[in-house]
């Protein structure tokens, strides 16, 4: 066994799982929890080093993250986002830039430690953020949406400054003609590796993508495949593999299975990522912990601070009310993984210091943090703002926006679109009533009138999509045995009337424990409707 | 990234292949692997080592978690017996092949265990693309999977043992009872308490399954015993409900990724055989394929399953298992077996994985069974006639029957299950044990000579069988999907499409919500009325 490395993947996996436990205890978010964790098994205990074999599983995880984050970008998010979205997003990386540029200035840093850590500091975290959001359940509120809006412009940004970066790490030091080159190849191989999977999502991915779709599985390994493929190219055309995992996953988006495919992709993510952000505590220096304490408090100063005011004074502008710009606001209060990453390339690239990434790892730890509180306490902390008067330098509008949840409600969910799904939901569907109906399979949902939705039920994101906790009944017609136990298990979890099939009487025990409304046993219901025709026929009596 | 993506692209073709001529994956994906070995790409060093240890860790985690007894409480006594004896006698053969073949004591010890098995992925694989998971060959057969799964484990611990005699053998045993007793404390105890105590989300849950992994094969490094042991038994501590519910679909995506990678990294270190090796693999796919599907049939019928149950669970274990295949990796690090016979094993489960498709059909399943010695004296004449023939009892057949006999018509009922039939004699109703498709025995029973036949049957090419044998009689056939009534209709039948009425009545449930208890559809009958698969559920 290759003992060296699963000691030191187990080491972090069972750290990562401990710490995540622990801040879920204290509603601190997870990716914060891994950094704590990295800390304390790499710098305060010596537990574990960071080795090539953990960088190259922490290198898979920054793929996956940004495939993901392509995954999540499809042009109809593009178009919804809209101007606010555009000016905030780009207006608020310029006025942090700036600020922050400054700050390090005045703070004494060099002139590349200090435009590396204001760019650093101008990125948001669209994950901390989307998980807060989604656990909050206010994801669809209208701030949320905003929000996200806001983060997919500034995940845009972050691809152009990784380009710039290769750039930068192709070209000769500060040789002004080699940079120039460096910057010049570098949008060049960007703008043919867009183009190329513009046109294979448009000619190629939807046919292919299609006749996959027969096996989930394969779908899976397919979009792997696409994604390494489109890296290895990036890799070659000497571009950062973060961006061909972007591109990958963005031409991937356009497809109807890209919400399955993220559900598929997020659990390796999820694990990859834990170990990335592990590894990053890991290369934190304690020694420069005391004597960075100025910078790093500074900085998250202005973070967590100044970040809200920039975006409040841009949103009030659109004629968003009072409350919409502070809630929408406060979620922009802390620094993202890129950040964590744009420097690490820097310092990979001998133009920055290690003390540059130990100040963005320790102003990432305390603006994370902090904003997943101002996240989570939001509206306690508009009331008090506003009662306190602050809020009127902005002078925004005092209007009330909707800010209820968009999403569905009382609802019912039909789940498997075999043939008793389909009219379960078609009926239900005729009788008013508002039907989402779901499958794993693209050409089962075709031609239904409800809504639909592709997804695999065994995930829990898919019935938070599905509004499984506002919805009013939730009915399966899957004969999967697993998955109704599953389904009824997470349904009496949530107070929600199931009604499931049965397949046959051996399961009934089981789902009788767990609570179902309603046993659905077509063979019963097939024998009654069969002794009715034997008693039109006048074989049978009554 | 280059080498992750030739995996990744020999693992998309594998699965396309495999999609498009429906077969298993796994030898696929190892001739891809063989393949990219050939044309000089291969895993080398601490790459190839981490790749296969990591996807076995993940495979057998995975493995493990299905391993919950409340899947196969119903049928535990004839999976048990299934299990242990094809395992014995299957890999008894298998040893006394390889020893006739000229292999040493141990590798074909090795070998002998390695075949002795079935395959987990392959079966499961199979079973849910006809949707057969739970019919009831299905339940026995995955049953079975995983307990030979456990043997093979057990395997393990012993055979990584032996060079240090019989009481090192006894010490790692020790040490594995003490980590499998810690797995089921924490089965039945400390996950489901955790669970309770615990609000997760989907990260939290996978961060905190994979931990108990990482923890399991750490504890089992410390007592020295074998990585899978440690993956086992990590599987075995989440398979509880429901946990292992939970757990399952977020590994999904975990279990194929490595999967892929697994058997595409193992493929690399085959090597090309001779024609030696490629005999011997052939003689050991024999032994496999001739002697499996006997021992199995003949086992099922033996513990009470039908002679179809039998001979289909038969066919369907006749492949050797993924995890003798790993077995056969593990005698090759330990030095214990050579690269040769390391390549007759992996032949051997290509070979017989991939014909897994070709025999668990049903025109084989209806070769054996007329074949089969006590199926054979039924070609007397018919003396039935004029009587309503009901084929398929299952868990509803009273709602059938009691209102036929209650009009006074003469009723037969065939019916597979042993249990029903015998109920069905105690209280007087005429019945006969067998297969309701089976040409000879509708001859038999005098279908063409009834007033009415009543057939309920899983398949639909066993129904429209039935109307063909009765080409005069109105045939009333009930089925679930839409495409199975028009096929019935057109070849003269009557469908009765059970999935319509159960529309009816949940709209009924659904319209008038009179019953704010649990309502279990008229299920809730009283006892004289209930069906005798009805009271064996109580």
């Amino acid at each position: 066994m290759n003992t060296d490395l699963f000691y030191a993947l187990g080491v972090i996996v069972i750290a990562a799982a401990a710490f995540a436990i622990l801040a879920r205890l204290i509603r601190l978010p997870s990716i914060v929890a891994f950094l704590f964790a990295g800390l304390l098994i790499g710098p305060l205990t010596g537990w574990v080093e960071s080795t090539h074999a953990i960088e190259l599983i922490s290198e898979l995880g920054i793929i996956l993250l940004l495939f993901i984050v392509g995954l999540e970008l499809s042009f109809d998010k593009i178009r919804d986002v809209g101007r606010v979205a555009v000016v905030a997003g780009i207006g608020q990386v310029v006025f942090t830039a700036a600020g922050g540029y400054l700050l390090c200035w005045v703070l004494g840093f060099t002139v590349m430690d200090a435009l590396f850590l204001a760019v650093a500091l101008t990125f948001s975290s669209t994950v901390v953020v989307v998980k807060v959001l989604s656990d909050k359940d206010e994801l669809d509120s209208l701030y949320g949406r905003i929000a996200v809006g806001i983060f997919l412009v500034q995940d845009l940004v972050v691809i152009v400054v990784l380009t710039v970066l290769s750039g930068l790490r192709g070209g000769e030091g500060y040789d002004g003609a080699a940079v120039a080159m460096g910057l010049a190849k570098a949008f060049g191989g960007m703008l043919l590796l867009l183009g190329g999977v513009l046109v294979a999502s448009k000619y190629l991915l939807p046919r292919a993508f299609e006749w996959a779709s027969r096996s989930p599985a394969m779908v899976f390994i397919w979009s792997l495949f696409w994604c390494f493929a489109v890296v290895a190219v990036a890799e070659h055309l000497e571009l950062s593999i973060e961006l061909g995992a972007f591109f990958a996953g963005l031409s991937l988006a356009q497809l109807p299975y890209n919400k399955d495919l993220q559900h598929r992709i997020k659990p390796l993510m999820n694990f990859f990522v834990a170990v990335f952000f592990v590894s990053l505590g890991l290369k934190m220096m304690p020694g420069d912990f005391v004597s960075q304490w100025i910078p790093v408090v500074t900085l998250s100063l202005f973070v967590l601070l100044g970040n809200p005011v920039i975006f409040m004074a841009i949103i009030a502008r659109f004629g968003y009310g009072e409350k919409t710009s502070f809630l929408t606001s406060v979620t922009v209060a802390q620094i993202s993984e890129f950040s964590f990453i744009f420097v690490a390339l820097g310092a990979s690239a001998g133009l920055v210091g290690p003390s540059v990434i130990t100040i963005t790892g320790l102003v990432g730890i305390i603006t994370i943090a902090g904003s997943a509180y101002l996240i989570l306490y939001n509206k306690p902390l508009y009331e008090m703002a506003k009662t306190s008067g602050i809020l009127k330098i902005f002078r925004a509008s005092q209007k009330e926006e909707d800010e209820g949840n968009a999403g569905l409600e009382n609802h019912i969910i039909v789940v498997g679109m075999n043939t008793l799904g389909r009219k379960l939901a078609t009926t239900l569907h005729e009788q008013g009533e508002l039907v989402v109906a779901v499958d794993t399979d693209p050409r089962k949902l075709r031609r239904l009138a409800c809504k639909t939705h592709l997804g695999n039920v065994e995930f829990r994101d898919v019935l938070e999509e599905l509004g499984l906790p506002r919805a009013k009944l939730l009915v399966s017609a899957l004969q999967i045995e697993e998955a109704n136990d599953l389904l009824a298990y997470r349904c009496q979890v949530r107070g929600i009337p199931s009604a499931i099939l049965a397949i046959d009487l051996s399961v009934v025990d089981n789902l009788l424990e767990l609570g179902v409304a309603y046993l659905m046993l077509p063979k019963v219901d097939g024998v009654k409707l069969q002794n009715k025709l034997l008693l039109e026929k006048g074989i049978i009596s009554e | 990234m280059t080498p992750l993506a030739i995996i990744l692209i020999i693992a998309s073709a594998g699965f396309a292949i495999s999609t498009w001529l429906r077969v298993p994956v796994i030898p696929l994906l190892m001739a891809g692997g063989f393949a990219a070995s050939y044309f000089g790409f291969a895993l080398e060093g601490e790459a190839a080592g981490s790749t296969l240890e990591f996807g076995l860790a993940f495979l057998v985690f995975a493995a493990g978690l299905e391993l919950s007894p409340r899947r196969f409480r119903h049928e535990a006594r004839q999976v048990a017996w299934v299990a242990a004896l094809q395992f014995i006698i299957c890999g008894l053969a298998a040893f006394l092949v390889c020893r006739a073949l000229g292999f040493g004591l141990i590798a074909s010890t090795y070998m002998g265990f390695a075949v002795s098995a079935s395959s987990t992925l392959v079966v499961i694989q199979h079973l849910r693309r006809q949707g057969q998971m739970f019919q009831p060959f299905g339940r026995l057969v995955t049953g079975v999977l995983l307990l030979q799964d456990l043997a093979i484990v057990i395997v393990f611990v012993v055979l990584a043992a032996v060079p240090g005699g019989a009481s090192e053998v006894a010490i790692r045993l020790a040490w594995f009872g003490l980590a499998a007793g810690l797995a089921v404390f924490a089965h039945f105890k400390i996950v489901p308490w955790l669970l309770s105590k615990m609000h997760t989300d989907d990260e939290l849950l996978l961060l905190a399954g994979l931990a108990t992994l990482f923890l399991c094969l750490g504890i089992t490094s410390f007592l020295q015993l074998p990585l899978v042991v440690g993956a086992f038994l990590a599987g075995f501590a989440l398979a509880a409900f429901p946990v292992n519910g939970l757990l399952r679909g977020l590994l999904g995506s975990l279990s194929s990724f490595f999967m892929a990678v697994f058997f595409t990294a193992l493929g690399m270190l085959v090597q090309i055989p001779s024609w030696q090796i490629l005999g011997q693999a052939v003689a050991l796919s024999l032994v496999i394929v001739i002697l499996t599907p006997i021992v199995v049939s003949a086992i099922a019928e033996f513990t009470g399953q039908s002679t179809r149950t039998g001979v289909e669970s038969g066919l369907l274990l006749t492949q050797s298992s993924e995890l003798g295949i790993v077995l056969g990796l593990a005698g090759v690090q330990a030095g214990q077996l050579t690269g040769n016979d390391f390549s007759v094993l992996a032949l051997v489960a290509g070979i017989t994985m991939t014909l897994t498709p070709l025999i668990a059909t049903d025109q084989m399943t209806w070769r054996l069974m007329h074949w089969h010695p006590g199926r054979r004296n039924r070609s007397a004449m018919a003396k039935f006639s004029d009587h309503v023939l009901v084929l398929g009892f299952g868990s509803s057949g009273m709602w059938v029957v009691k209102p036929l006999r209650d009009a006074g018509h003469r009723i037969l009922v065939v019916d597979d299950d042993t249990a029903v039939i015998e109920d069905l004699a105690l209280i007087g109703i005429p019945c006969l044990r067998g297969d309701g498709s089976d040409a000879r025995l509708l001859n038999f029973v005098g279908a063409s000579k009834a007033k009415l036949v009543i057939a309920s049957l899983p398949r639909l090419a066993d129904l429209l069988k039935v109307i063909r044998a009765a080409p005069d009689v109105p045939v009333v056939a009930r089925v679930f999907e839409e495409y199975e009534a028009a096929a019935i209709r057109r070849a003269g039948g009557m469908a009765v499409l059970n999935s319509e009425a159960a529309v009816g009545a949940f709209m009924d449930w659904f319209n008038t919500r009179e019953a704010p208890h649990t309502t279990t559809n008229g299920l809730k009958k009283t006892p004289d009325e209930e069906p005798p698969a009805q009271k064996e559920q109580s």
